[in-house]
């Protein structure tokens, strides 16, 4: 009588449990959802620590990620209409326009939303805890921090900031011409420009729903950078 | 043997192809259809500011029917109508409405969503959209009859971009039909309600 070839390895019948399988799919599934899309594609540009620097900034993506930011630095925009926000920005009280370009800061971060947009109300806990990380931060000098309210009027932009309680000035982006500029198509976004000596350079950027991780990954060539 | 290895493989492909479904999320931006820009209004209004306005009865997205004179002698009334579910503008301007809720219960006002859309299709936009916290109704069925009466049916079927104010004794007291690839500045709605 022939005898039934023995399965090895695995298979084994003795070896063999239906939770071995179970696992592996589990296992598999995982692998797949950490690549699958995320809820808002997001792209989260960011550099490794230890990159080469240039004008003081750590190398980040080349320019050809944002359209146009030289446009989009000059390009002016209505002052903020609370004093506060003026002195925080360091614009004087008798400007009516400015451009992201007459902010003297070394680190730039620009916070895009629109006041309708549901993803941005969502996003808006984790935009504040970026700025409360950057402010509590003893280490980083010299920055701005700038919400642009995309298509929004001005009442719309002070609505989205006392609803959702923003900690960062924010200015209205009626025309959509920088937030165009810089490459906004969908909100929210965010970019982080750096600039020791020279121009800006892009450090960071995200786009789409702001998470947590998103956020902690947003900023994370800001405490990578050399100094 | 072969029973219990096909039934491992079967939770096993049920298991991959749930997680797999579910880590697929699509988003919401990707399901909005980008029609072309199109004429700014494209209707003829049938009421005026200081008229009583026309009442109706529309199903909403929460099974409840509503009716607009039953806010008589208690609310103000905003009337949204926006053209149409899954379109870019539409899609951006209730959140926006709903974020500002207070401004309206400030001034003692609701504010009705409606469309031309029918309730499932409203029910699923909405949903996709996140909270929206007022009445949504459907003024599928007759087509726009509501939006008709107001005199803001396009003559492509969906409903011009406006919004109408109407006071606790039912008297119209703001009107604007916008243009329908803009979204209407809030703050003239809010002005439109501190003034009442």
């Amino acid at each position: 009588m022939k005898q039934k070839p023995k399965m090895r390895g695995l298979f084994k019948a003795k070896r063999f449990h239906p939770f071995a399988a179970l696992a592996s799919g589990i296992l598999l599934a995982l692998l797949h959802t950490a690549e699958a899309v995320e809820y808002c594609a997001v792209q989260v540009d960011t550099i490794s620590a230890g990159a080469s620097s240039e004008n003081g900034c750590p190398t980040g993506l080349s320019e050809k990620s944002l359209p146009s930011l030289t446009q989009a630095l000059s390009l002016k925009l209505p002052a903020p209409s609370l004093s506060s926000d003026r002195e925080r920005l360091g614009l004087d009280a008798n400007e009516n326009e400015f451009s992201l370009a007459e902010l003297d800061a070394d680190l730039l971060v620009i916070l895009v939303f629109d006041m309708y947009c549901h993803v941005c109300h969502q996003s808006a806990k984790n935009m504040r805890w970026v700025v409360d990380q950057i402010e509590g931060n003893p280490g980083i000098e010299n920055y701005k921090v700038i919400g642009l309210g995309r298509g929004d009027t001005e009442f719309e932009v002070q609505t989205f900031r006392k609803k959702l309680k923003l900690n960062f000035p924010a200015v209205p982006d009626r025309d959509k011409q920088v937030t165009d500029a810089l490459g906004v198509r969908r909100t929210p976004g965010g970019y982080i420009l750096c600039k020791k000596t020279g121009e800006y350079r892009l450090l960071s950027s995200f786009r789409g729903y702001l998470s947590k991780r998103k956020a902690e990954e947003f900023l994370a060539p800001v405490f990578a950078a050399d100094p | 043997m072969k029973n219990r290895l096909i039934f491992c493989f079967c939770i096993f492909g049920i298991l991959f192809a749930a997680l797999n479904i579910s880590a697929q999320t699509v988003d919401l931006p990707d399901l909005i259809f980008q029609p072309e820009p199109m004429t700014g209004t494209d209707s003829e209004l049938r009421v005026a500011l200081g008229d009583t306005a026309p009442d109706f009865e529309l199903p909403s997205i929460s099974g409840e029917t509503i009716r607009l004179s039953d806010y008589r002698g208690a609310k103000n009334v905003v009337l949204s109508f926006v053209p149409a579910a899954w379109t870019p503008v539409c899609s951006s301007q209730w959140p926006g409405y709903n974020l500002a809720l207070d401004y309206f219960e400030e001034e003692d006002a609701v504010i009705l969503g409606i469309t031309v859309d029918n309730l499932p299709t409203l029910h699923a936009w909405t949903t996709a959209m996140g909270v929206i916290d007022f009445p949504v109704l459907s003024d599928f069925y007759p087509h726009g009859q509501v939006a008709q009466c107001y005199g803001v049916l396009r003559n492509s079927g969906v409903s011009e971009r406006a919004l109408f104010l109407i006071d606790k004794q039912g008297i119209i007291r703001f009107i604007d039909v916008h243009n329908i690839n803009e979204r209407p500045p809030l703050e003239e709605l809010v002005n439109a309600l501190r003034a009442l």
